[in-house]
């Protein structure tokens, strides 16, 4: 499978781009689309649309084209994929009762291959990352892999969307539905974050709101050990503005009785009542850290774990990467450095996008709704 | 401070080949940009330091405060196991004291209810025959439990002064025999000891109680034909003994089975006279010895009983 990989400015741009690099042995049957919000989406799906190049994307806070980051443009990935070997499916969700659609999208998804891959795009702010990945999990009795993330606004919080070459929406979810015999789908998310200090229990939580905290209201918690008056104002984690910036940063890494952790970052607090909405749902009882990002040895950790999986899978043709935008504010320049690495391991076309969440697999754990994750997809296909 | 524009401009006034300024210019770039990677971090490193050491902070008053918890706790912990283990001595005590006490009135009942049951005058009144009848009944009944009660107060008595030796289990077995020889002849029971049994640390007049309950009961509780009694032994790990007991009596019901080492547990609808005592004495004697005990059972097929024996902890408890 042949793959190329560009970027542009503006969406009037990507039709010559796609002249460019169409040649007799290379035409785009499939394209992978991460764009910001600035842009006019639905000018972008009618373009593909009219070229007969079928799309799958989202809505992105900052987007990555091979080694380099950029703002606020338009990252592309054109694939010449055997239209055999996928099936695009959307859905809409609308609002929190509608989970139950999801479900029906989750059948729609495995019944079409064997062995199934997807890479899944979730637009709107409202929706639980988590819900959407169970309900397409539970629809298939063993594990197989979904990689994929939860669409960005540059951080306005507003509106997220995904989108196909005939759809789109801001409440729903958007797969790429791939048969894994044909394209191998490989992927992993790597956070590198750790924890700091003693373990705690969420002891009250419904959803993705968390309550309390060792039987204590969440914020007051949260105050305890991120309020303080050196160096920063002395009012900071009073407003959701200073909450965002703060906590953010500082996630919280759930251990699962497997023997693996995912990280939930707090986005808002309800400053009335104590509590913190969190950014996919939790379990009461479970314990977790907070986590810190390391100082230095953060590269180094992450392009190990991507050795990894680069010796699982020494060739590929294309790769999807998305990274948190919390990361990203942690790591500040530093982030770069590590989209480097990951492009040097493999040399191939790589685009990706900063997200609100992660959907991919922590080690050897199955795949999961993550946050504050480096999470990489490769796609090769099999002769 | 570096300036970086300043070092721009002196470069451009070099006089040197557009190529090497633009060499220079590009590892310039690459400074800058490291540069400006250091300055991030200094600064996250910076508001790093303050959370944790306020993390740490809260950690140790917190750890501080489920410190003082703790030894609260511990102290309590001990206060109440040191109360529990006199109220338990006591009792142990009592209740040996008790059960001895009680054997000799209990004699004397006996002998005098006898004394008057051979009496003319009572004898004449029918009624009071009947009586006399039940408070003998009653009466042998009551030395039976105070007899158990007294062996079980016993091994628990012993099993703070316990007196090891060096005990022939094959001898044990013989010696059931001779005490069990009524019942043994009356029930035309088979015991077959399988395996040559170990000669080993142990407390030997509870291992001896140990048997003979385990034989009795499986004589006790027989089915109609005659009891066949199987006795095996292996040294399962150095120094730990295995002992099976197998019958081919009746079987217990599964729900008996969970409380059949509980003292006073007794098999609902059994006309087999006991005072629920027996395995829990058995129980006893093992975890004495540093073992465990189980059964399985099957209701009319019979039942087997396997017991270990840590002759180790036995013989350093010497």
């Amino acid at each position: 499978m042949k793959a190329s990989s560009f970027y542009v400015d503006s969406v009037s741009e990507i039709k010559s781009k796609l002249e460019e690099i169409k040649s007799n042995d290379f035409k785009p049957s499939l394209a992978i689309v991460f764009a910001s919000i600035k842009h006019n989406l639905q000018e972008i799906s009618a373009l593909f649309y009219s070229l007969n190049i079928d799309l799958i994307g989202c809505s992105s806070s900052g987007e990555i084209i091979n080694e380099t980051i950029t703002d606020e443009g338009i990252s592309i990935l054109a694939l010449d994929m055997n239209k055999n070997y996928y099936k695009i499916v959307h859905q809409e969700i609308e609002d929190e009762k509608n989970y139950s659609k999801l479900k029906l999208f989750g059948e729609k998804i495995v019944d079409i291959y064997e062995n199934p891959a997807v890479i899944l795009f979730t637009g709107g702010i409202t929706l639980d990352g988590v819900k959407v990945v169970n309900q397409i999990k539970n629809s298939k009795k063993t594990d197989f892999p979904i990689y994929g993330g939860l669409a960005g606004d540059d951080l306005k919080y507003e509106s997220t969307f995904s989108f196909t070459n005939k759809w789109m929406s801001n409440n729903g979810a958007v797969a790429l539905v791939i048969n894994d015999d044909k394209v191998r789908v490989k992927g992993k998310c790597v956070s590198g974050w750790e924890g700091m200090g003693v373990t705690h229990q969420i002891t009250k939580s419904k959803g993705n709101i968390l309550y309390e905290i060792d039987h204590k209201p969440a914020l007051e918690v949260y105050k305890k050990y991120f309020h303080f008056h050196t160096h920063f104002r002395k009012d900071v984690l009073e407003n959701n503005e200073t909450f965002q910036s703060i906590s953010g940063q500082y996630p919280l890494i759930i251990n699962k009785p497997d023997d693996y952790t995912i990280m939930r970052s707090p986005l808002v607090s309800d400053f009335e009542n104590n509590t913190i909405v969190l950014a996919g749902s939790i379990t009461e009882g479970e314990y977790f850290q907070f986590g810190i990002a390391p100082d230095f040895e953060l590269l180094e950790k992450t392009t190990e774990e991507f050795k990894g999986l680069k010796n699982e899978m020494p060739q590929i043709d294309a790769a999807l990467l998305i990274n948190c935008k919390g990361r990203q504010t942690a790591l500040g320049p530093e982030i770069s450095e590590e989209i480097e690495a990951i492009h040097d391991l493999w040399q191939a076309p790589i685009i990706g996008f900063f997200s609100y969440g992660e959907i991919g697999n922590v080690d050897n754990g199955p795949c999961e709704f993550h946050n504050v994750t480096c999470t990489l997809a490769t796609l090769t296909e099999v002769y | 401070m570096y300036n970086i524009g300043k070092i721009e401009n002196l470069i451009s006034t070099l006089k040197i080949s557009d190529n090497e300024k633009d060499e220079i210019f590009e590892e310039i770039n690459y400074l800058k940009k490291k540069i400006e990677i250091l300055q991030f971090k200094q600064k996250r490193i910076q508001r790093d330091k303050y959370i944790v050491t306020n993390v740490l902070n809260s950690t140790i008053d917190e750890l501080e405060i489920n410190k003082i918890i703790v030894e609260k706790q511990v102290i309590e912990l001990d206060n109440s196991y040191k109360e529990l283990k006199t109220a338990y001595a006591e009792l142990e005590k009592f209740s040996y004291i008790v059960s001895h006490d009680l054997k000799s009135p209990l004699r004397s009942i006996a002998g005098f209810t006898q004394l008057l049951e051979r009496n003319q005058l009572i004898q004449s009144d029918k009624n009071s025959n009947k009586y006399m009848k039940y408070i003998v009944t009653g009466v042998n009944q009551m030395a039976v439990t105070i007899d158990d009660l007294l062996t079980y107060a016993k091994v628990t008595n012993e099993s703070h002064n316990v007196q090891l030796s060096l005990v022939d289990f094959n001898e044990v077995i013989e010696k059931v025999k001779m005490l069990l020889k009524n019942m043994i002849e009356l029930e035309n029971v088979t015991i077959e000891v399988l395996d040559v049994l170990p000669v080993i640390f142990a407390a030997e007049s509870a291992i001896l109680q140990l048997f003979q309950n385990l034989i009795g009961n499986a004589i006790k509780f027989k089915k109609d034909e005659p009891p066949i009694i199987k006795i095996m032994a292996q040294e399962t790990l150095p120094n730990i003994w295995e002992f099976i007991v197998t019958d081919n009596g009746k079987g217990m019901n599964n729900e008996f089975q969970k409380n059949a080492f509980k003292a006073f547990e007794r098999e609902k609808n059994h006309d087999v006279p006991g005072t629920g005592l027996g395995l829990a004495i058995c129980k006893k004697v093992v975890t004495m010895h540093q073992g465990d005990i189980h059964l399985v059972s099957k209701l009319g097929k019979g039942t087997a009983f396997t017991f270990t024996i840590n002759s180790a902890k036995v013989k350093s408890a010497l």
